[in-house]
C-alpha cells in the first residue's frame, strides 16, 4: 500500500478505484496480517456495499468475529438472507434487540444509495427494509426507501417487495413522500407514481397541480384511511389504501 | 343460470356431451345452477370458454410436474435460448423466438426456469391459450411475450391481472389465498395465486395441488411470530376475457375457411 495504514479507508478505494482495487487492497492486508485487515475493517467509515463486497474475503480469512459488533450482525444477518440453510447463532431478523435495530438502519442508509447493486445486494436491503417496517415499526427509513423505489424503477429493475413492505408501514406519510414526487416528475414516472397512489389523475392537471390537489385531499383524510393488503402479487393495479365507508369523503380525483 | 344470445340455455345437452367429473361438465353445472347469470353471446363461444377453463387446468397440471422451481424476481431464472431474463426478474421473448416453441419450454424444461407464483399463472394462460389457438395463431396474436407478474402488456390478457369479486369460484378460475401477518423475512408468502382445479383442490406453484387448509397451513408456517390472523381464500377471482379471446380465435376461423367449431378437447363439431 502506498498509503500509511492509518489514513486507508476501504469505503474510499472502493468508490474512488472499483470494487476489484477494494478486494485486492484489503486481501492483500489480511495476507500480510489478519489484525491489519481488521482495522482496516473496523473502520467508522465504513459503509454495507463496502462490507458486502468483502464478505467472500472476511468469511475467507475468518475475520467476522473480531469485526464490530454492528458489521459482524451485518455479516449474518446477510448470510441468513442468502442462504436459506444458513444456520445463524442468533436470528437477528426475527428480534435482535436494539444493536440489530441499529445494524438494519445501518445496512440501509449506507446502502440504499448504491449505483450498481448486485441482485443478492437488492435481496437483502429488500428484507432488511421488511424486517425494520414489521418487526422494528420503523418509520423514520420510508423517506430512504421512497427515494430506493423511484432509483430502481428508473434502472429498470425490482421494486415490488419494498413497494409492499413500504405501503405495510400503513401510515399516510408514505403517500405523502410518493406525492411530493409529482412536481418534479416526467410524464412515465407520474404515471407510476399515480399508480403508487391508486389514484386516476385529471388528464388536463399538471403533474404539480396535481400535488397540489392530492395533498390537500391527503389532509383532509388522512385519518380515514385504511391501509389494505393489495400488493402486485395479487393484482395489476392494487390499491392500497382506501377511504373509511363511513368517515371519509370522495377520493381526490 | 346460463344465458345465450339473451335467452335462457338449456344446459342439459350440452352437459351429456361432457364426462362427468371434466373440467367442461363441472364448469357448465355450476353456472347452470347458479343465481348469478353467465351470459354468452354464442354457444360457440361458451364451447370456447369451457375449452380454455379446460386447458387452463390441464396446463397447471403439466406445470406442477414440469420442475419449473420457485424463486423470487431477485432469483428468476430462465432458458436464455428463448427468454432474456430482465433486470428486474421477467423473462422477455427473444427477438427471433417462436412464442409457441418458448412457452411450451417452461414445461418441457422446467427445471431451466425459476420464478414466482403470479408469472407461474401467467404461463399456465399462455399455455391453455396456446392448446386452444394452435401454434399458427397463437404466433401472430403474441408475438411479444414478456412474463412478469401482472405486468401484463398484452392488451388481450389484462383482466387476469385484475381479480374482482365473484359469487362463487369456476373451476379454471385465477384465485388468491392471503396471508395477511406473513413474517417479513419471507415476504414472498404474503400470498399464493393459484388456479382453481376440480374436486376442491388449487395449484399454486411452490406448493402443488392442495385443498384449500393444506394451503393455508402452508401460508400459515410462514407468518410473523406471534401472529393472530390465519391466511384465507379471498372472494375474488381473475378471468381472462373469453369473450374477447373468442372474439380472435372466431375471427381467425372465419378467414381460414369453413367454420368448424372444433376444440381441441372435444370430438363434438357443430357447424353453425
Amino acid at each position: 500500500m502506498n498509503q500509511s495504514e492509518s489514513t486507508i479507508h476501504l469505503e474510499n478505494i472502493r468508490v474512488e478505484q472499483g470494487d476489484e482495487v477494494c478486494i485486492d487492497e484489503f486481501r492483500k492486508a489480511a495476507k500480510r496480517s489478519r489484525a491489519e485487515a481488521v482495522k482496516l475493517l473496523n473502520d467508522n467509515s465504513m459503509t454495507f456495499p463496502c462490507l458486502f463486497l468483502l464478505m467472500p474475503s472476511i468469511e475467507e480469512f475468518r475475520l467476522q468475529q473480531q469485526m464490530y459488533t454492528k458489521y459482524a450482525i451485518a455479516v449474518e444477518v446477510s448470510k441468513q438472507i442468502l442462504n436459506e440453510n444458513y444456520n445463524p447463532r442468533k436470528d437477528y431478523l426475527k428480534n435482535g434487540g436494539e444493536k440489530a435495530h441499529e445494524t438494519l438502519i445501518w445496512m440501509l442508509t449506507t446502502g440504499y444509495q448504491e449505483n450498481k447493486p448486485a441482485e443478492k445486494f437488492q435481496k437483502i436491503i429488500d428484507i432488511v427494509v421488511s424486517v425494520l417496517i414489521h418487526i422494528y415499526h420503523e418509520t423514520g427509513i420510508l423517506p430512504q426507501v421512497a427515494e430506493l423505489i423511484f432509483t430502481r424503477r428508473i434502472r429498470g429493475e425490482n421494486v415490488h417487495e419494498l413497494i409492499w413492505a413500504y405501503f405495510r408501514s400503513r401510515e399516510t406519510k408514505s403517500l405523502q413522500f410518493i406525492a411530493e414526487k409529482l412536481p418534479s416528475s416526467d410524464l412515465a414516472e407520474a404515471d407510476f407514481i399515480y399508480d403508487l397512489l391508486g389514484i386516476s389523475h385529471d388528464t388536463k392537471l399538471a403533474p404539480a397541480e396535481e400535488y397540489e390537489k392530492y395533498i390537500v385531499w391527503l389532509q383532509e383524510n388522512e385519518n380515514k384511511l385504511v391501509f389494505n393488503e393489495e400488493n402486485k402479487q395479487y393484482t395489476s393495479r392494487p390499491v392500497v389504501c382506501r377511504m373509511d365507508q363511513i368517515e371519509g369523503k370522495e377520493n381526490a380525483t | 343460470m346460463i344465458q345465450v344470445a339473451g335467452r335462457p340455455f338449456d344446459a342439459a345437452p350440452m352437459l351429456a356431451e361432457y364426462p362427468l367429473n371434466s373440467v367442461q361438465h363441472e364448469v357448465l353445472r355450476t353456472m347452470d345452477q347458479s343465481a348469478t347469470v353467465y351470459r354468452f353471446d354464442s354457444v360457440e363461444e361458451l364451447r370456447f370458454t369451457l375449452s380454455m377453463r379446460h386447458k387452463t387446468v390441464e396446463a397447471a397440471k403439466l406445470q406442477s410436474r414440469s420442475g419449473l422451481r420457485f424463486a423470487t424476481f431477485h432469483d428468476a431464472f430462465c432458458n436464455e435460448e428463448y427468454w432474456e431474463r430482465t433486470s428486474n426478474g421477467g423473462f422477455q421473448l427473444k427477438p427471433g423466438a417462436v412464442p409457441s416453441e418458448a412457452i411450451l419450454d417452461i414445461f418441457k424444461n422446467g427445471r431451466k426456469y425459476g420464478t414466482e407464483c403470479a408469472t407461474a399463472m401467467v404461463i399456465i394462460i399462455y399455455k391453455a391459450l396456446l392448446e386452444v389457438y394452435g401454434a399458427d395463431l397463437f404466433n401472430r396474436t403474441f408475438k411479444n411475450i414478456y412474463l412478469m407478474d401482472w405486468s401484463i402488456r398484452q392488451p388481450l390478457l389484462q383482466e387476469i391481472g385484475t381479480p374482482r369479486k365473484v359469487p362463487e369460484l369456476l373451476v379454471g378460475d385465477r384465485a388468491y389465498f392471503m396471508n395477511p401477518q406473513v413474517s417479513p423475512e419471507t415476504s414472498w408468502w404474503r400470498g399464493e395465486n393459484v388456479i382453481v382445479m376440480l374436486d376442491n383442490l388449487f395449484y399454486g406453484h411452490g406448493i402443488g395441488i392442495r385443498t384449500a387448509p393444506e394451503i393455508i397451513a402452508s401460508l400459515n408456517r410462514n407468518r410473523i411470530e406471534g401472529a393472530t390472523e390465519s391466511a384465507y381464500l379471498m372472494d375474488t377471482a381473475a378471468r381472462p376475457n373469453y369473450k374477447k379471446l373468442f372474439g380472435v380465435w372466431e375471427k381467425n376461423q372465419q378467414q381460414s375457411g369453413p367454420l368448424v367449431w372444433q376444440f381441441p378437447e372435444t370430438s363434438t363439431v357443430s357447424h353453425r
